[in-house]
C-alpha cells in the first residue's frame, strides 16, 4: 500500500525533535540552510542531512532562486499524514457509531 | 502557511445529544477500538479519569492520551491529543454534537496542530499493530448504523468547502487538477437528485453545497458521500464541513 510508505516516512520524518523544529521554521516561509541553522543548536552539515530526510518523506522542496538554494514546505507528506489521520478516525467514530446502533436497538420499544 | 487546515470527520449516530455524549465519555471503554488503536493493544482498557483520557495496561502501566480542556455535556468535548508520545507535542482534538432531527445527532469531530503529531515510533516498539496499520483495515468498514425512522420533513444540508492541505497556499482552488474531482462531485449529487445548490463563496476555496435529503439514513449517507467520494476532498484539495439547515421557510423562487 504506497501510502502506508508514505505515511512510515512522514512519521518516522517528524519523530525528530530538530526536523520538527525545521518545520516549524518553514512555516513563515522559504528558507536557505543557513538561515535555519542559525536560529537552531545544530550545524550546517547536520540541517542539509535533516533536510533530505524531510525532502525524502515529502515535506519538504527545494529551488534555486539565483545563487540561493532555498527550502519551503511541499504539501504532498502533510497530505499523507492527513490521509492517515482521518482513517484513523474514522475507524475510531464507525466503532462509536457501532456502539450508538447497539444502544439504540437495545432501548427501542422501551417508554420514552 | 501557519497553521494547516483542521482534520475533521463527521458521523450520524441514532440517539440524542445527551447519549451521544455520554457514551463517548462516560462509556469510551465500551467502543474504542483498542486492538488497533491503542499504545497497550489487547487487553488494556481506556477512560476519562480526573479530567485525563488514560489507557490502562493489564499489568496497570498507564499512557495519558490527553487532558480535558472543555466538558459540556450534551453538546463539546475538547481535549489535548498525545497518545503514545510527550504531551509537549500535543495536538487538539474537539468533538461536537449537534441535534440533526430527532433522535438523531451529528458527530463532528476535529483534530487541530495534527502536523505536530509525532513520534509514534516509540509507541510502535511496544505493540505490532501500530495506528499505521488503520487505514488498511479501514477500508470498506464504514457501515453506518441502523435504519432511521423517517424524520416530518425533507432534510436540509449545507456543505461548507474550505482549503484542505494539499491547496498550494495563496492560490485559488478552480486552477488545481483535482478540482475536476469536485465538479464530477457535485455532478453526481444532481444525478441523484438531491443538490439544491452549489457555488464559490470567496472566489478562492469558500463554497457552499446545499442539499435536500428525504431522512436521516440519506442525510448521513450523503455526509459520509461528501468526505468519503468527493476526491477532492480526499486527495486534501479542500476540506468539508456538513452543517444541518433548519430550513423554516421556503419561498415561490426556491421551485
Amino acid at each position: 500500500m504506497s501510502n502506508q510508505v508514505a505515511v512510515d516516512a512522514v512519521l518516522d520524518a517528524l519523530g525528530d525533535r530538530t526536523r520538527r523544529q525545521i518545520v516549524e521554521r518553514l512555516r513563515s516561509g522559504p528558507l536557505a540552510v543557513g538561515e535555519m541553522a542559525a536560529s537552531l543548536p545544530v550545524g550546517r552539515p547536520a540541517v542539509s542531512k535533516h533536510l533530505r530526510v524531510l525532502e525524502g518523506a515529502g515535506l519538504v522542496e527545494h529551488r534555486s532562486v539565483g545563487t540561493r538554494n532555498l527550502y519551503a514546505l511541499a504539501p504532498a507528506g502533510f497530505t499523507a499524514l492527513q490521509q492517515w489521520l482521518v482513517g484513523t478516525w474514522d475507524r475510531a467514530l464507525a466503532a462509536f457509531a457501532d456502539r450508538m446502533a447497539e444502544r439504540h436497538t437495545e432501548t427501542e420499544g422501551d417508554p420514552p | 502557511m501557519t497553521e494547516l487546515a483542521p482534520i475533521r470527520r463527521q458521523v450520524v449516530v441514532p440517539g440524542s445529544t445527551a447519549a451521544a455524549f455520554e457514551v463517548f465519555t462516560t462509556e469510551i471503554g465500551l467502543w474504542w477500538p483498542l486492538v488497533e488503536l491503542s499504545v497497550y493493544g489487547a487487553g488494556a482498557t481506556v477512560s476519562f479519569r480526573d479530567g485525563r483520557l488514560v489507557e490502562q495496561a493489564p499489568n496497570g502501566a498507564e499512557s495519558v492520551w490527553g487532558t480535558v480542556l472543555a466538558w459540556e455535556p450534551d453538546q463539546r468535548l475538547r481535549l489535548t491529543w498525545h497518545p503514545g508520545s510527550d504531551p509537549a507535542k500535543a495536538s487538539e482534538v474537539e468533538v461536537r454534537f449537534a441535534e440533526l432531527t430527532d433522535g438523531q445527532t451529528l458527530v463532528t469531530l476535529e483534530h487541530r496542530g495534527w502536523e505536530r503529531f509525532a513520534d509514534p515510533a516509540a509507541a510502535r516498539a511496544e505493540y505490532d499493530h501500530g495506528w499505521p496499520q488503520v487505514l488498511a483495515d479501514y477500508a470498506g468498514h464504514a457501515g453506518q448504523g441502523a435504519a432511521s425512522p423517517a424524520a416530518d420533513g425533507p432534510i436540509w444540508l449545507a456543505l461548507m468547502h474550505t482549503a484542505g492541505p494539499a491547496l498550494p497556499a495563496g492560490e485559488p482552488v478552480f486552477g488545481q487538477p483535482d478540482f475536476a474531482e469536485h465538479i464530477a462531485f457535485l455532478r453526481r449529487l444532481d444525478e441523484r437528485g438531491v443538490l439544491v445548490a452549489a457555488g464559490s463563496l470567496d472566489g478562492y476555496a469558500e463554497g457552499m453545497t446545499v442539499i435536500q435529503v428525504p431522512d436521516p439514513a440519506e442525510a448521513a449517507t450523503y455526509i459520509r458521500l461528501a468526505q468519503e467520494d468527493d476526491q477532492s476532498v480526499v486527495r486534501g484539495l479542500l476540506q468539508v464541513r456538513a452543517r444541518p439547515w433548519h430550513v423554516a421557510l421556503t419561498g415561490e423562487g426556491s421551485g
